[in-house]
């Protein structure tokens, strides 16, 4: 019984400084050969990131609802043709792109929203942590596309930045110093000051 | 009371924030599923019943599995000690940019002794460190970096890190290593102005990216990191090939104001003992002299060498 607590402990200890999101890509090849456990699995592993990716290009849940079943929907139908490079996540997330920018196309409109817009936007208010609603607000109200993208992402899958700037093809410099610049935005914009950071 | 919102506030936020938006579409993607193949599982393996162990070859069994245990036993305590002398308990970090990383085991002696790029590897040369006290090993590599020409300037700097799961064990390093530092330089009669970042889990995985991108220890890479949040349009690559003396240096022709920086360092680490350490305070007084003396437009150039003055020309292009 002492040796298993030990070893538990020591393995649980291991496990616990690391959440970062790992997909494997035989996921994709079951799903492929239509393995809908596979699939299913895969939106465990996955559909967080995948919804945060989303929602950091077209800041509206309600169209960010949308795009993510389309997208989970693609890959269902095109894990057939997916050819094994190790990056799965960088496939998945290209389809979800593809169709975001669809959804730009579509609606210009929205892809305008202001700040005010986004605050009304019923489908936030499944957000019942009104702190985790200001913020996440904040995040889509006062920060570019990358910055988002860099922010919530980090947030979500515990990527390190360098995973994160091969993902976005960005040089790891700038995903640093966004994400720095990202942070000191969203401080001074929470705490009060408004955009104070120049 | 207003909300300060650090960087683990917000990070945990906006993860919870998405975690409570995201959708279930499970419904959606079974109702859609080009085709369902039957997930073949395994059986489980039939288990044989052990038979009910009696009389002496019962007795022989039942001793060799308590031999077998204690066996066990004795192997992972003594695999735990091994385990124990060979793990990493915390993690040192100098730079004067030669970047060294110290590692030591819960003993504190000392695991290895890692040159973080080319000028480290000319100070540490062939020294053998390993299982030596870690103080020791601060005063050899102080004397290494005097003999090699450091510390030579009218002001020096030095930044140490410590890293460790204890907060308080790392603390009392990190003061133990600066007046250890400080005593061996005014053996040699050379002293330096001792810099500490602040390590925690809010900053740790980005410094140890740019620690191993850039070739500096995390405490460097945390301190370049803090300059790059009070000046976003610098970059990683500009500044780690600087020594820290340079950074110093170029904190302040760009108006930087590094006493904030400093202080943001060492706020979160100040405690009652930290405020009455003299050597700390003094070193920070004498760095906003310095910063004073050149915003009103004085600059040392007498105490530079020509290859100085030739570096600060391509600088300032």
């Amino acid at each position: 019984m002492l040796l298993i607590s030990v070893a538990a402990a020591l393995e649980e200890s291991a496990l616990r400084k690391r959440k970062e999101l790992d997909v494997d890509e035989e996921l994709l090849l079951k799903i492929g050969r239509g393995d809908s456990d596979a699939l299913a699995r895969l939106v465990q592993t996955a559909g967080k990131a995948v919804y945060a990716y989303i929602l950091s290009i077209i800041r509206n849940p309600e169209d960010a609802d949308d795009i993510y079943q389309d997208t989970f929907l693609k890959i269902q139908t095109s894990a057939a043709d997916y050819k094994p490079q190790g990056k799965p996540l960088a496939w998945i997330f290209t389809i979800a792109r593809n169709f975001c920018m669809m959804r730009y196309r579509q609606d210009q409109k929205r892809a305008e929203m202001g700040y005010e817009e986004l605050e009304n936007m019923p489908a936030l208010s499944r957000i019942e942590k009104k702190e985790d609603r200001m913020v996440l607000e904040a995040a889509l109200g006062i920060l570019t596309e990358e910055e988002r993208q860099i922010v919530i992402l980090h947030a979500v899958t515990g990527l390190k930045h360098r995973e994160i700037a091969r993902m976005l093809s960005m040089p790891l410099s700038t995903v640093l110093s966004k994400y720095r610049r990202s942070l000191t935005k969203l401080k001074a914009h929470l705490e009060g000051g408004g955009e104070s950071w120049q | 009371m207003a909300v300060k919102y650090d960087e683990k506030l917000i990070l945990d936020s906006l993860d919870s924030a998405v975690e409570a938006l995201v959708p279930d579409i499970t419904e959606a993607l079974s109702g859609s599923a080009p085709k369902e193949e039957a997930v073949s599982r395994e059986e489980p393996p039939v288990m044989k019943k052990a038979g009910r162990a009696g009389g002496k070859t019962g007795r022989r069994r039942i001793m060799a599995g308590l031999m077998t245990a204690a066996a066990a036993c004795l192997l992972l305590v003594g695999g735990l000690s091994y385990r124990a002398a060979y793990t990493v308990d915390s993690i040192i970090g100098i730079d004067i940019n030669p970047s060294i990383e110290i590692t030591t085991n819960r003993a504190d002696r000392v695991l290895d002794v890692k040159a973080l790029n080319e000028d480290a590897e000319i100070v540490i040369g062939t020294m053998d460190f390993r299982n030596v006290d870690y103080e020791i090993v601060i005063n050899a590599i102080i004397g290494s970096l005097v003999k090699n020409g450091y510390f030579a300037e009218a002001t020096n700097y030095i930044l140490i890190s410590v890293e460790n799961d204890d907060a308080a064990k790392a603390e009392q390093m990190r003061t133990v290593i600066t007046e250890d530092i400080n005593n061996a330089l005014a053996a040699e009669q050379k002293d330096a102005v001792v810099m500490n970042p602040m390590l925690d889990d809010n900053n740790m995985a980005e410094a140890e990216e740019i620690s191993s991108t850039y070739g500096v220890s995390k405490g460097m890479a945390a301190f370049l990191e803090k300059l790059v949040e009070v000046k976003p349009e610098l970059s990683y690559e500009e500044l780690a090939g600087m020594s820290l003396g340079e950074l110093v240096d170029f904190a302040r022709e760009n108006s930087i104001n590094l006493e904030a920086v400093l202080d943001y360092m060492e706020e979160d680490e100040l405690d009652e003992e930290d405020l009455n350490e003299p050597m700390d305070r003094d070193d920070i007084e004498e760095v906003k002299d310095d910063l004073e003396n050149l915003i009103s437009g004085e600059k040392d150039t007498d105490k530079r060498d020509d290859d100085d003055d030739d570096d600060d020309d391509d600088d300032d292009d």
